[in-house]
């Protein structure tokens, strides 16, 4: 264990003693803020519908979807829940959370994730394939210590990394909504067991990022998987972006074929499940976290074979 | 030699492909031994040494190190080697002393003092703080050697390691390599293009070509020698060779450029050149041919390149 920290102190430093580390922290950062700027710019640009005509528009929307035939059944109680809620808001007289309010801010601030997986990406790529780039591999891996162990401290880092950069755009998010935004009297509502209650925006906006982490999860280790398989920093960089805007594009492209249930782009975006229709019919939350466990121990295993079987001749 | 080996390459082979890389190579390392590893390019001294490191395993055969199996027991064999392969690659976004912190940290129970002295020891104590991107050569391969002897290995491979050194640092180098060899029991390979700093540095010299080890000696045998190449410079060296076709001991002799060349040995020398004075002719000069190791070295490897 003692062993284990120190390699993880060793991965640590490595990552934030780089001035890249540091300019893509900083570019994340300055990202949130613009976004925050941008947005609260943009709403003052438009003009305020009162919010009861907006509800009552959504209302009829709802209705009409509800009354689809082809609706299926998770479509309907989608539908119907927000029509109970479109209801009582009417009834009680309680706001949505209007455009350009802290709370509707920080709910929409989990897009800043994709800069995060962006960047999670490159230091996944790069924490093994850099090594034997800059040669280092060869001082590294000569020690008393286990090459499968080296791995693990480094996936390790990867993941505390991911943490950190997460938490990092959460808090920016917070801080760029306090500066740019208005409290606002909105509130969230949400079904639950058939009543409507409240639902606060730190509940909603925790639940938001940590359904995106999964995805930043399985990207970051598909990344870090390619890294110590080609043991090439650009090629584990590229292939992994290239996925991570492709990927999704598959699901749609060949959505009706079988085999798109067990792929892994069907599965890695849960917040799906937040929505009135999944990526490919009939698949459920339980599934996908099957499938995408299936896929990260595949991941792991492989990163770990290449890495302490094969020989080390650059 | 009657101490136990630190190390033994027990037939050692490794085929990449088809090709045999490393065919059959035994070599035994004592303490206190400085050995010079010479070869071509490509006569597979980087794969041996690769091999005692653990980076590449071998196809057959087996590495002993401080009497524990590389393959068996990596972590306790390992942590008696220190080396250096190929170049001294480092962290250069790192200080130096970052570096040795994060190699320390590898090692476990390595303490700030120990650093400290090894930092002393190579010579860097004014820019270990700097990071090693501004590092000359020569000083990343101090920092190279400072790692390499953090945790006082019984085993050390270094691999070029005067490469970028400036003389005194080379002289310094070497003082430093024989002190740790007879002081500590270390035992030392060397690789290098330097066949003259090979002879200064080493004991023994093991010089492998196409996989295979083809000769292993010690320096000294060098200068016993029996017979060595003389050239003499005489008044007539016509009546000169003349005058020696009687001696039958000389096994070569003959006339280069007005020079005698005679291979010899010195009493010999001695003699010729007392018959010569008697018999009327000058001698302006005699010289010794040494044979450096770089001949000798052209001489077994067929005068392939040195690499």
């Amino acid at each position: 264990m003692a062993e284990m920290i120190r390699l993880l102190q060793n991965e640590w430093m490595k990552i934030f003693r780089r001035n890249s580390t540091i300019i893509l922290i900083a570019i994340l950062v300055g990202s949130v803020l613009l976004f925050a700027f941008v947005n609260s710019w943009g709403n003052s640009q438009q003009e305020n519908v009162p919010w009861k005509e907006e509800v009552q528009q959504q209302l009829m929307m709802y209705e009409q979807q509800a009354a689809n035939p082809e609706a299926t059944d998770k479509e309907l109680t989608y539908y119907e829940e927000q029509q109970v809620i479109s209801e009582h808001r009417l009834e009680e007289n309680i706001p949505p959370l209007e455009r350009g309010s802290f709370g509707q801010f920080l709910v929409d601030s989990k897009s800043n994730l994709a800069f995060a997986t962006l960047f999670t990406v490159i230091i996944a790529s790069g924490i093994v394939a850099s090594e034997f780039t800059w040669g280092t591999i060869k001082l590294l891996t000569i020690r008393p210590v286990k090459r499968g162990k080296i791995l693990w401290a480094k996936y390790g880092a990867v993941l505390l990394f991911s943490f950190t950069i997460v938490i990092i755009a959460y808090v920016t998010s917070i801080i760029s909504g306090w500066i740019f935004f208005d409290t606002g009297e909105g509130v969230l509502l949400t079904v639950e067991n058939g009543e409507v209650i409240k639902q606060s925006i730190w509940v909603e906006s925790l639940k938001l990022y940590g359904l995106s982490f999964v995805n930043l999860f399985i990207m970051t280790s598909f990344a870090f998987m390619v890294g110590t398989l080609s043991r090439s920093n650009a090629l584990a960089i590229g292939l992994s972006i290239f996925l991570m805007f492709t990927g999704q594009q598959m699901v749609f492209l060949l959505q009706e074929y079988t085999i798109m249930r067990y792929y892994l782009f069907t599965h890695a975006d849960l917040t799906q499940y937040l929505q009135p229709r999944t990526l490919v019919e009939g698949i459920t939350p339980q599934f996908s976290i099957v499938v995408l466990i299936i896929y990260l121990v595949i991941f792991l295993t492989i990163s770990h074979l290449s890495f302490t079987k094969r020989d080390i001749a650059t | 030699m009657s101490q136990q080996p630190v190390v033994q390459l027990k037939h050692l082979t490794k085929k990449m492909g088809r090709k045999t890389i490393i065919d059959n190579l035994s070599l035994d390392l004592y303490p206190g031994q400085v050995t010079g590893f010479l070869g071509p390019n490509g006569a597979g001294k980087t794969t041996t040494i690769r091999m005692m490191v653990g980076l590449i395993k071998p196809t057959s055969g087996e590495v002993m190190i401080d009497g524990h199996r590389l393959s068996q027991d990596y972590t306790k064999s390992i942590s008696q080697v220190g080396a250096i392969v190929e170049n001294p690659e480092m962290y250069k976004f790192l200080s130096g002393y970052q570096n040795l912190i994060h190699f320390a940290r590898l090692q476990g129970n390595i303490t700030k003092q120990r650093i400290k002295e090894v930092v002393k020891q190579v010579g860097l104590e004014k820019r270990i703080h700097d990071k090693v991107q501004t590092y000359s050569l020569g000083m990343r391969q101090r920092l190279g050697l400072a790692q390499a002897i953090l945790h006082k290995p019984k085993f050390l491979i270094l691999d070029e390691p005067t490469n970028g050194l400036d003389p005194a640092g080379i002289r310094e180098f070497r003082m430093y390599l024989r002190k740790i060899a007879a002081e500590d029991g270390v035992s030392v390979l060397v690789s290098s293009h330097l066949l003259s700093e090979i002879e200064l540095m080493c004991d023994r010299i093991a010089v492998i070509q196409e996989g295979k080890l083809i000769t292993i000696r010690s320096v000294e045998d060098n200068d016993q020698n029996q017979n060595n190449t003389f050239l003499f410079e005489v008044s007539h060296p016509a009546k000169a060779l003349k005058l020696i076709e009687d001696h039958q001991e000389i096994k070569k002799a003959e006339e280069k450029k007005g020079y005698l060349q005679l291979t010899i040995n010195k009493e010999q020398a001695a003699e010729l050149n007392r018959i010569f004075v008697e018999n009327g002719i000058a001698v302006y000069e005699i010289t010794k041919l040494r044979k450096t190791l770089e001949d000798e070295f052209l001489e077994m490897t067929g005068g392939e390149q040195i690499g």
